[in-house]
């Protein structure tokens, strides 16, 4: 399975795309990180890919065949997306909210399967949080409430998961637990794509990085390759150094580190001591 | 981990097991419930000695109506005695019977459509009187009284027709109204809606008290009775169109109910797992108003029903809507039957203690929501406490 952007063109408006000529290819059990500053489209790409906005120039495809003119049904058995900020209306229980998740896979007047419950628990199970499922939504931690998102991603059995910023407000431990999540769905195969603001992210999970940037073509490649000081100024407008250290078991783990200190002696506000 | 076939085999049947009891539990409360309040006989009626739960009689009164029934579709001897049989019953089962069953039905309804529109507004305190579908009703009450005096209470198809024409157009005032206060999109907010149901509901409002205002002493105390459900109509004509109507709403929602619960997360998503919410909204809010205009039709004003059933549902219960359509709807005619059958044993007083009649010398009632009301203020304040502390 490939998903392919050809030379795509986002926006809202015809005439006024946000982002142009995206291009690059995702393979199953690839993990692509998309990195950028506010306000660039990440989001807007997403919801292109995803078909909740027509592309105002390419195409999103998958095998070869252009997405958009396909069935909500059919695309659903390929992208799943787990959203941004998830605040659900009311106190559902944890095995409810992760079988809406099958929802498009029952006709409309069906009722879920054994099938579909399955699916589910095995879902629930591959994220962990099996144990969860009797507990109300509002009772878990956030950690568990974006992992209880993913595994009703992975319900629809989806073979590309797409995740706006999946770790936002998560703390550091939460953090890494989605992101070990990630890491695991991709050995089984599945191609993720997420956006985040912490270039380690792309780091820990080893994965293709697309950077995007305000005024300057969009960077596609290994995280190694693409996450460096030059890019990283031109997208953020800061200095931050890449650097390397061993951790605990002696791998080589690349972290992004900022300049704090040139900061300071650039900075034109001054201090009344 | 992989789970083992066995093991989700029994979780499967675990889970099924449990919903199936409570399921069972629920059937069987409801059942018991009918049963007492086919029993119960009109207290204002009693004779010194008599009693007002009577279950031996009203089952042999049933037994012996429908042996006449059956009796009459074959011409059979007891079909021509019938009258001196139903006379040494001294009880009418098939009235309460009819009465009970309304009840149920209208409870049932009323408690559904408040899970529709709360789980379409995605809000545990949106009603179906956000869109004007009790406004609608009062106007056309009041409006049959006006033109027809007390013959309004006769003309039961002509009231039907009336005021789902002025609930329609209410409906499509506030929906206009939201769209026009809304995003570019034309989508209201939830804030919206309700503000633009509130401008309508006044305006409606103040039309209706004004032609209330008008009416003379006969024609009001006409119209509290069918404003407030305490003349109930059980002539076939009447039964024939609540049921169908009821039926027509409630069967959609009945078959969708577990599709309904895409209406309650976030479209994206919604869109994304395959399914466009928009059309289930709208047949959602067609079906809550189609219910909650012929229940306010038949028993009087909605009254808390519609927003505490289903609230206590999903705290009690859980939030998927499955749920909130089986339990809602045998909880909220549990209620309504109780308070019905409240209000038929139960004749006002005056100071002196003596039973208040009204022109046609029928015994004055309780209106069923004023009792049901009363039973659901505590929890409505519950509520409203928990609201403050809740999970927006």
């Amino acid at each position: 399975m490939i998903l392919e952007l050809r030379d795509l063109a986002c926006g809202y408006e015809k005439d006024r795309p946000i982002i142009k000529n995206i291009t690059f290819n995702l393979e199953e059990g690839q993990i692509c990180a998309l990195l950028g500053p506010n306000g660039v489209g990440k989001t807007t790409l997403f919801k292109t890919i995803l078909n909740l906005i027509p592309p105002l120039a390419g195409k999103v495809c998958i095998d070869g065949t252009d997405i958009s003119k396909w069935i909500p049904k059919k695309r659903a058995r390929y992208l799943a997306y787990v959203a941004q900020a998830h605040v659900p209306s009311f106190p559902y229980l944890v095995k409810d909210i992760a079988m809406l998740g099958r929802i498009g896979q029952t006709n409309a007047m069906g009722q879920p399967s054994r099938r579909d419950f399955e699916v589910v628990e095995q879902a629930l199970e591959d994220v962990g949080i099996r144990h969860l499922r009797d507990m109300v939504y509002t009772e878990i931690s956030g950690g568990e409430r974006q992992l209880l998102m993913i595994a009703k991603a992975l319900a629809q059995e989806p073979k590309i998961l797409i995740m706006d910023e999946p770790t936002a407000n998560l703390d550091y431990g939460n953090m890494l637990l989605v992101m070990d999540c990630i890491r695991m769905l991709a050995e089984k195969g599945l191609c993720v794509i997420f956006t985040t603001h912490m270039p380690d992210q792309a780091f820990m999970c080893h994965a293709k990085t697309a950077m995007m940037f305000r005024y300057d073509p969009l960077v596609f490649g290994d995280c190694n390759r693409v996450i460096t000081k030059e890019n990283l100024y031109k997208a953020y407008k800061t200095d931050i150094e890449v650097v390397e250290v061993l951790d605990a078991y002696g791998n080589p783990v690349k972290l992004c580190a900022p300049g704090f200190q040139k900061r300071r002696e650039e900075s034109t506000i001054h201090t009344v001591r | 981990m992989q789970i083992s076939k066995a093991e989700l085999r029994q979780s499967w049947i675990t889970e099924n097991k449990k919903k199936r009891q409570r399921m069972v539990l629920l059937l069987i409360a409801t059942a018991f419930v009918f049963w007492v309040c086919i029993c119960m006989r009109d207290t204002a009626y009693l004779k010194p000695g008599e009693h007002a739960f009577v279950p031996l009689e009203s089952m042999k009164s049933l037994f012996w109506q429908i042996a006449i029934s059956i009796s009459g579709i074959f011409k059979g001897t007891l079909w021509h005695t019938r009258m001196d049989v139903l006379e040494t019953l001294n009880l009418s089962v098939s009235e309460n019977i009819k009465v009970t069953l309304m009840g149920f039905v209208a409870g049932a309804g009323l408690a559904v459509s408040g899970g529709i529109f709360q789980t379409v507004y995605k809000n545990p305190m949106a009603s179906p009187t956000m869109l004007g579908a009790t406004t609608g009703v009062q106007l056309g009450n009041v409006l049959m009284v006006t033109l027809y005096s007390s013959q309004a209470m006769a003309m039961i198809v002509m009231r039907y027709r009336l005021c789902y024409l002025l609930t329609a157009i209410c409906v499509g005032g506030i929906l206009l109204l939201g769209k026009l206060a809304g995003d570019r999109t034309g989508n209201p907010s939830v804030m919206q809606m309700v503000m633009a149901g509130s401008i309508i509901n006044q305006a409606i409002g103040t039309a209706t008290m004004y032609l209330m205002y008008q009416l003379k002493d006969e024609d009001l105390l006409t119209y509290q009775q069918i404003g407030m459900g305490t003349y109930i109509d059980l002539e076939l004509i009447s039964m024939v169109l609540f049921f169908v109507i009821m039926g027509v709403a409630l069967v959609p929602m009945l078959v969708l109910r577990y599709r309904f619960n895409i209406t309650g997360i976030d479209d994206a998503e919604a869109r994304v797992a395959g399914v466009n919410p928009s059309p289930y909204r709208m047949v959602g809010q067609i079906c809550g108003v189609l219910m909650v205009t012929a229940a306010v039709i038949h028993c009087g004003q909605a009254g808390m029903l519609t927003m505490v059933i289903p609230y206590i549902v999903r705290n009690a219960i859980g939030s998927d809507f499955r749920r909130i359509f089986a339990y809602s709807a045998m909880f909220g005619g549990m209620l309504m039957m109780i308070c019905r059958t409240v209000t038929r044993c139960v004749a006002m007083h005056n100071a002196a203690g003596d039973i208040i009649v009204d022109a046609n010398w029928d015994v004055l009632r309780f209106p069923a929501t004023f009792i049901v009301n009363i039973c659901l203020l505590p929890f409505f304040m519950i509520i409203l406490a928990r609201q403050g502390r809740a999970f927006d």
